[in-house]
């Protein structure tokens, strides 16, 4: 059978079509790529002209390098603050959301409206009175201040996502478990937070994206090295050193993103459905 | 489902926890930052006197502030139309009908999980004069020759700042735009292709319309993202090359943390909060399609 | 003119074949429904028709010309969606509209166009409204009539009404069916809903499994069907199908308890048959004359008639008796048959004529 000219047409916007994706997934990642050439070449092969995107020479020289106390210190502190803050903001948003989700009352909107709205509190200004705060509780340059600043600017998001999940949720099951005679708190938690572990966990991932990214707190209310979280310490600690060698920047950069990246990689799918059931019911 | 006069400890229960932490971080500085913005409040004075608008008054009376004004709406408004538009673009082009729309899509999202620190660092080296790829690139497309001083010229600083946010939130306005679209029933583009209308047409009067409303409270969403974002103007520039990447947000945060004045901050980031409240009604009025 | 062919139409999806070469003639005025189960291809059928979707061998013509090259908007077609596809952000003015302005239609002809539609099917008064402020029966006469402002060819309808209620439903069926006769267009309707089928078409194409089974007016397939298939799919209650065995002169039909029946007819001996009697063709009768005995299990009064539910020698049996029996559950009954109407189908399903050695 010969092929007719409007199935010619079809297969040339098929293929333009593909390769202008290509294209374009392509020039997002260019950056990424880069990062990771980089990362893996000698100083002196950084400097090439025209760039090499293979290295001829690949080390982990650069990586090795990053195995200091320093990075490890940062390194476990951001992962003690993201996990707290994931955990907290996640728990106490679910008990909020589900609140609102369940409880008919006058003031639900509002106050839905008024967390979605203190997103656009401006953080600098919401500092100034946490610092003199957290230096009466005693706080300052401690998890604890951390924990609580990027739960205070995570959780409104948190709410709003699990909100959403549990106003998709039919109601029969937890109506089932009340009838037979479960208590509100109960339902609440062997019931509802069991299935909701899907919006749990995009909540979760959320904050500690958030967290793992939160530079003023940790400038702010951390003063030695030995309690700042990573973007301080990156800060504070190695751009003040740095004296122009390329590839280990980039090395550090890569093994800064990877606890993201990694945690990405694995709930990427609990992660989109969460934030896009939400996001298009409006 | 529940009453709150059958289970009232349990609304409480419910609600404590978040009313506690946002009642204590969130609303009360906001309320308290308003109120020394009218104060000469510092950790450096022993004393705090109310002093009225004069915060205020220095604010707008000193040129500097202004043109912090000026770069912020230059920087988040670019960064929010250009990241907009791509990610509209992208998620377009991933509902087309092609294969693979999971990969692709799950490609363009690690974007979104790179740290700003990384950018950051990142930014410093693909712009970095001599060795930066940007510029190598320029170079052997014959666009440029020698150098583009990114950094160092108060014309191309804000576009460092502007390439990193909008290419850090295509992947945000991609996923929702393309959940958006796939929202739309097929039925509908098919009806409308009965109807006559060829893609343009259908993107026209079909898809764009219908997706309006989400598009533009995902740019509101990322333009007041853009307006917290700190990192990039305080790590890569550092505010300069003469002030030309100096924002809102890390004018107020200088003032207040570097020179500890947070009477003059608190004004500023006032004044930061009644522009997005002013915005986003107007925003809200003039921009939102309303639903009947 | 106006009438649709398909030639030898083939469907692949990836290595799946779901439709293996259909032959269609359409005339030129008729209002032909697609019927079959879920999963048949019939809506796929109707899609390639449209031009939504390509197919992958044979031929579409409409008017004589082929049109297999065509994008759906120059092949001058209409179709209701199930759905009903209505365009969420336009008012139902806007939605009858979209059609002509998308064909440079001028606007004073539009207005009038839009309005005279809207004038036919009762929605002058609904024109501003936007389609989420209406009632699915409103929609559905939207989706109406944005397929009848234009006035094209071929009319092609999705299950237009399995989204809305029993009453509605019959009560589109008649208006359907005026539109029809009034716009004297050639109308192509898939249904999986066989008394739509019935009550609605000129003729009705049953499909099973991306094949044509039978094709033939309403009437026919009731009377003559040509497969089991299509004895059980059409006609409600279903067909009471018996399997069994032919004696060696024909005449006889035995199943395997041992009970046996005489039938009217002589047929070809074979042994393994299925014998078809419509519930409307059994009596129940409970003088000697009565042909099968059995014991009643279920009676349905459903005012108009009476379904009777007997088990016989030869299995369940549904009997179509009047209004009014007083056939009780438990009771004995005897059951005739009326000779003259039985159904005969070989090992493979096909319907075997009656009147051979």
């Amino acid at each position: 059978m010969s092929v007719s000219a409007p199935i010619l047409r079809r297969r040339a916007n098929q293929a333009a079509l593909y390769l202008s994706v290509c294209t374009l997934v392509l020039i997002m990642l260019i950056p990424i790529g880069w990062m990771l050439s980089t990362s893996f070449k000698p100083l002196r092969d950084v400097f090439q002209t025209p760039p090499q995107w293979i290295p001829d020479e690949i080390t982990f020289k650069n990586y090795v390098a990053q195995f200091n106390e320093v990075l490890g210190t940062l390194m476990l502190n951001s992962m003690i603050v993201a996990v707290g803050a994931a955990v907290l903001a996640t728990f106490v948003g679910a008990m909020t959301a589900y609140g609102i989700s369940r409880f008919r009352f006058k003031g639900g909107a509002l106050l839905m409206l008024f967390f979605m709205g203190s997103l656009a509190f401006p953080v600098p200004l919401l500092m100034i009175s946490l610092y003199s705060l957290f230096v009466k509780l005693g706080l300052l340059n401690t998890y604890a201040a951390l924990i609580l600043g990027h739960t205070a600017v995570t959780i409104p998001v948190s709410i709003w996502l699990l909100k959403n999940f549990f106003d998709q949720l039919p109601r029969e099951v937890e109506e089932a478990a009340y009838v037979d005679g479960a208590s509100p708190l109960k339902v609440f938690l062997f019931v509802v937070l069991p299935m909701a572990r899907p919006a749990l966990a995009a909540s979760a991932i959320f904050v500690f994206v958030v967290s793992w990214n939160e530079l003023l707190f940790g400038l702010t209310f951390t003063s030695t090295t030995d309690m700042r979280p990573l973007p301080a310490g990156i800060t504070l600690v190695f751009l003040q050193e740095f004296e122009g060698a390329w590839s280990e920047m980039m090395a550090l950069a890569v093994m800064v993103s990877i606890p993201v990246l990694i945690l990405f990689f694995f709930f990427q799918k609990t992660f989109l459905r969460g934030v896009t059931a939400g996001a298009v019911k409006g | 489902m529940f009453s709150i006069r059958r289970h009232p400890v349990f609304f409480v229960v419910l609600f404590a926890p978040a009313l506690l932490l946002v009642g204590g971080l969130m609303l009360f500085p906001i309320v308290n930052g308003i109120r020394l913005s009218f104060t000469n409040a510092s950790p450096l004075r022993a004393e705090t006197r109310f002093v009225g608008v004069e915060n205020f008054i220095y604010l707008f009376e000193d040129p500097r502030f202004w043109e912090v004004l000026g770069n912020t709406v230059y920087i988040c408004g670019l960064s929010t139309i250009f990241c907009t538009i791509l990610g509209l673009v992208v998620a377009l082009l991933l509902d087309s009908g092609i294969r693979f729309v999971g990969f692709f899509r799950a490609a363009v999202f690690q974007v979104w999980v790179v740290p700003w620190i990384v950018i950051a660092i990142l930014w410093g080296w693909l712009f970095n004069d001599e060795w930066g790829i940007v510029n190598q690139f320029l170079r052997s497309t014959g666009i440029i020759e020698g150098q583009m001083a990114w950094m160092f010229e108060p014309k191309l600083a804000p576009w460092v700042v502007i390439f990193a946010y909008s290419w850090r939130a295509v992947p945000f306005v991609m996923v929702i735009a393309l959940a958006a679209l796939q929202g739309i029933p097929k039925e509908v583009n098919e009806a409308a292709e009965i109807d006559g209308a060829g893609y343009l047409n259908r993107l026209r009067h079909i898809t764009l319309p219908l997706l309006q409303n989400i598009l533009l409270v995902a740019a509101l969403l990322e333009a007041v993202r853009f307006l917290q974002e700190v990192t990039i103007p305080l790590v890569l520039t550092q505010g300069g090359p003469i002030g030309a990447t100096n924002v809102l947000s890390l004018f107020t945060y200088k003032a207040a943390f570097t020179e500890w004045d947070f009477g003059l901050a608190s004004a500023a980031g006032t004044v930061w909060l009644l522009f997005v409240i002013v915005f986003a009604g107007v925003y809200n009025r003039f921009l939102l399609r309303k639903s009947a | 003119m106006a009438n649709v062919q398909t030639r030898n139409i083939k469907k692949k999806y990836g290595s799946v074949e779901v439709l293996h070469g259909i032959d269609l003639e359409i005339e030129d005025k008729e209002f032909v429904a697609l019927v079959g189960p879920s999963g048949c291809g019939k809506s796929t059928l109707l899609r390639i028709i449209a031009g939504l979707e390509e197919h992958s061998g044979g031929d579409v013509l409409i008017g004589g010309e082929t049109v297999s090259d065509l994008t759906p908007k120059d092949r001058d077609i209409a179709m209701v969606f199930q759905s009903y596809a209505l365009y969420p952000h336009k008012n139902v003015y806007e939605n009858l509209a979209f059609t002509l302005r998308m064909r440079n239609t001028p606007k004073g002809e539009i207005d009038t166009k839009v309005r005279a539609a809207a004038e036919a099917l009762n929605l002058t008064d609904y024109l501003d409204r936007a389609p989420a402020q209406l009632s699915g029966g409103q929609r559905q006469r939207v989706a109406m009539g944005r397929a009848l402002v234009r006035k094209p060819k071929v009319f092609l309808f999705d299950e237009p009404l399995s989204n809305l209620d029993a009453k509605l439903r019959v009560e589109m069926r008649t208006e359907i069916r005026r539109l029809h006769q009034d716009l004297n267009a050639t109308s192509i309707y898939v249904t999986h809903d066989q008394v739509e089928a019935m009550t609605m078409a000129d003729r009705i194409v049953v499909l099973h499994d991306g094949d044509i089974i039978q094709v033939g007016k309403p009437m026919e397939l009731y009377d003559a069907p040509a497969t089991t298939f299509v004895a059980s799919f059409i006609g409600s209650p279903q067909m009471n199908l018996f399997e069994g065995n032919l004696d060696a002169a024909g005449g006889h039909f035995h199943v395997s308890t041992g009970s046996s029946i005489r039938l009217g007819k002589q047929y070809r001996s074979e042994a393994s048959v299925t014998l078809g009697i419509r519930p409307d063709d059994l009596e129940l009768d409970a003088s000697d004359a009565a042909d099968i005995q059995g014991k009643i299990r279920v009676v349905e009064h459903t005012g108009g008639e009476t379904l009777v539910f007997v088990d016989t020698p030869f299995g369940p049996l549904c009997v179509r008796a009047p209004a009014r029996s007083q056939a009780r559950v438990g009771d004995i009954t005897g059951v005739k048959i009326d000779r003259e109407r039985l159904h005969m189908f070989d090992a493979s399903g096909l319907r075997m004529s009656a009147g051979g050695a």
